[in-house]
């Protein structure tokens, strides 16, 4: 048989995706599983509803899946401004003077 | 954030970075990949089956979050059961370290989600677009009727399984029965929606587009299982020894006579790569283990009358003529440590109590003196009952000669799952024939409905030294 019909060209430079697109995976990904985590963990000894029953009486009851979901949603926002403000700082650290 | 308008990073940076290229896997059949199917088949199979077998009058598996209780078969666990859930992590990552240490990266390439749902994605892409020469071809393609079909019908089956999955990940932790009709008459809750939505958004793009890159990029077990790695451990290899120098030949050449190795560079390992690497550069950090290799190469070596395992799961000490040794310090820790705490966890699974409690003296009074002349201590209970009902507590002083509780016999309603807080009064004549000062009192609490269901707790009763 004939194995390849569209050979491989071997490359001579990397296959690589670009740098920021790279850090920008990196980012969402790693908050993502922290995020995941901290929600996992504050919820488990945290029950958000009698909370935000006492800070707005006034308002509509909101139920436990719209606050865990927003809560996840915030520590997501919270956890890739982090990884993002590091990996902003490390790729873009000068490199160390002679 | 863009790193090239930066004056630090070199400026011709762009150049190291050849454009991304797509990887076409091409098919392969032989062991593994028939491993990895029916891998797949098991895996999705649960978790797409799961949430719709009924237990009783529940769903078998169903993370009620709004009630806030875990439903797993015949158990129901509480908030209070976080323990068990940071306990199963730990097995679960345990786990991780010992397969990786003895058989490298099996979970890559046979249970992760990402490696599971590409497979099935490329499967979709297979039968609309076909194989890969067809694939590279369409792509190069300019735009047709043709064109426009097939990718049309691979991005619809795409979007519907994708959407199917978001539904189902939602149908965890919502009645997977009620999510379906209220789906079918389009009146889901906005969350609901989103999370369909996002869970089947995220499968669409990491199955279908970005694939190896999550392991090249995005995943830390990828950058740190090497740490796990020792030379016995088993990893894909390629017998250089043995396939150099590679070459092209007829069938039926003495390989020997001509100079040349086993190899016949035939690059069908190459091409049978998702993640796009030469497994005969050696190993390296972007391989997932799946054995696409293997099973192509298997099948070069079958038609040309040589043996198989050229490339093959193996050791580096084998490699180098070394025996392996499976049983070494580092597999034996991770075996021991695993064992017991599986061991304990399913101990403790069974011993778990249908009931708790816990005892807080009252912080701002030590005791008080009363005019009867008795002295009080208050106490806070925490009655937890993790049972799926209400139940009746009846609370008594176990073992207390002198020591009497107000009310004498307490008896507190706590609902199913609810931590329970109640205040009770012990009292103690002052000058009875116990020795005054502070002393140990034991509190217990027993289900009226069943006598077997109790449980006890001790506490600090303060009094004034004589």
């Amino acid at each position: 048989m004939s194995p390849s019909i569209v050979p491989d060209e071997p490359k001579n430079v990397a296959n690589e995706l670009a740098p920021h697109k790279r850090l920008a995976l990196t980012v969402t990904w790693c908050s993502f599983l922290s995020a995941s985590l901290a929600t996992m963990i504050f919820f488990a000894f945290v029950d958000p509803a009698p909370i935000v029953a006492v800070l707005t009486p006034t308002a509509a009851l909101a139920g436990r899946t719209e606050l865990y979901s927003l809560g996840f949603l915030f520590f997501w926002l919270v956890c890739a401004l982090a990884s993002a403000l590091t990996a902003w700082l490390v790729s873009t650290q000068p490199p160390p003077r002679p | 954030m863009n790193t090239r308008a930066t004056p630090t990073t070199p400026v011709d940076e762009e150049s190291y970075y050849a454009a991304h290229q797509k990887v076409y896997p091409r098919e392969v059949s032989g062991t593994f990949s028939r491993l990895r199917v029916t891998a797949a088949w098991v895996l999705l199979g649960f978790f797409y089956l799961l949430p719709w077998i009924p237990w009783g009058n529940r769903q078998a598996i169903l993370f009620d979050l709004p009630a806030r209780k875990f439903h797993l078969l015949g158990l129901t666990l509480w908030p209070q059961d976080f323990i068990f859930l940071a306990w199963l992590l730990v097995i679960a990552a345990l786990s991780l370290f010992f397969f990786t240490a003895v058989a490298g990266r099996l979970w890559c390439g046979f249970a992760c989600p990402q490696t599971v749902w590409t497979e099935v994605f490329l499967w979709m892409e297979k039968i609309t677009e076909g194989d890969r020469a067809k694939r590279i071809k369409l792509d190069a393609a300019p735009w047709s009727i043709d064109k426009l079909r097939r990718k049309a019908s691979k991005h619809f089956l795409w979007v519907i399984f994708a959407l199917w999955t978001g539904f189902t990940f939602v149908g965890f932790f919502t009645p997977i029965m009620d999510l379906a009709s209220r789906t079918l008459t389009l009146s889901l809750g906005g969350w609901e929606t989103f999370w369909v939505l996002f869970y089947g958004f995220a499968t669409w793009g990491n199955a279908g587009f970005l694939r190896e890159q999550v392991c090249k990029y995005m995943c830390p077990y990828a950058r740190f299982q090497s740490a796990m790695f020792d030379k016995d451990t088993l990893i894909i290899t390629y017998d250089a020894n043995r396939g150099e120098p590679r070459g092209g030949r007829r069938k039926g050449t003495d390989p020997r006579a001509a100079g040349l190795g086993d190899c016949t560079d035939c690059t069908l390992c190459v091409q049978v790569c998702p993640t796009g690497i030469d497994i005969r550069k050696g190993l390296q950090y972007e391989c997932i283990a799946c054995a696409s290799c293997i099973d192509a190469c298997n099948g070069v070596m079958d038609r040309m009358g040589y043996p198989r395992g050229l490339v093959r799961y193996d050791t580096e000490h084998a490699l180098e003529g070394l025996r392996s040794k499976v049983l070494r310090p580092r597999v034996i820790i991770y075996g021991v440590l695993l064992a017991l705490l599986m061991t304990g966890f399913v101990a403790a699974l069974a011993m778990r109590k249908p009931v708790g409690l816990d005892v807080l003296h009252d912080r701002n009074t030590l005791y008080r003196s009363l005019d009867s002349g008795e002295i009080e201590n208050v106490y806070m209970l925490k009655i937890i009952n993790k049972a799926e009902r209400a139940r009746n507590f009846s609370v008594a002083l176990t073992e207390a000669d002198g020591y009497r509780l107000d009310p004498a016999q307490p008896v507190f309603a706590v609902g199913p799952g609810e931590v329970f807080n109640a205040a009770v009064r012990i009292r103690r004549n002052a000058w009875g024939e116990r020795a005054p000062g502070t002393a140990t009192v034991y509190l217990s609490i027993q289900a009226l409905d069943d006598p077997a269901v109790r449980a006890t707790a001790e506490a600090r009763f303060f009094a004034p030294a004589q």
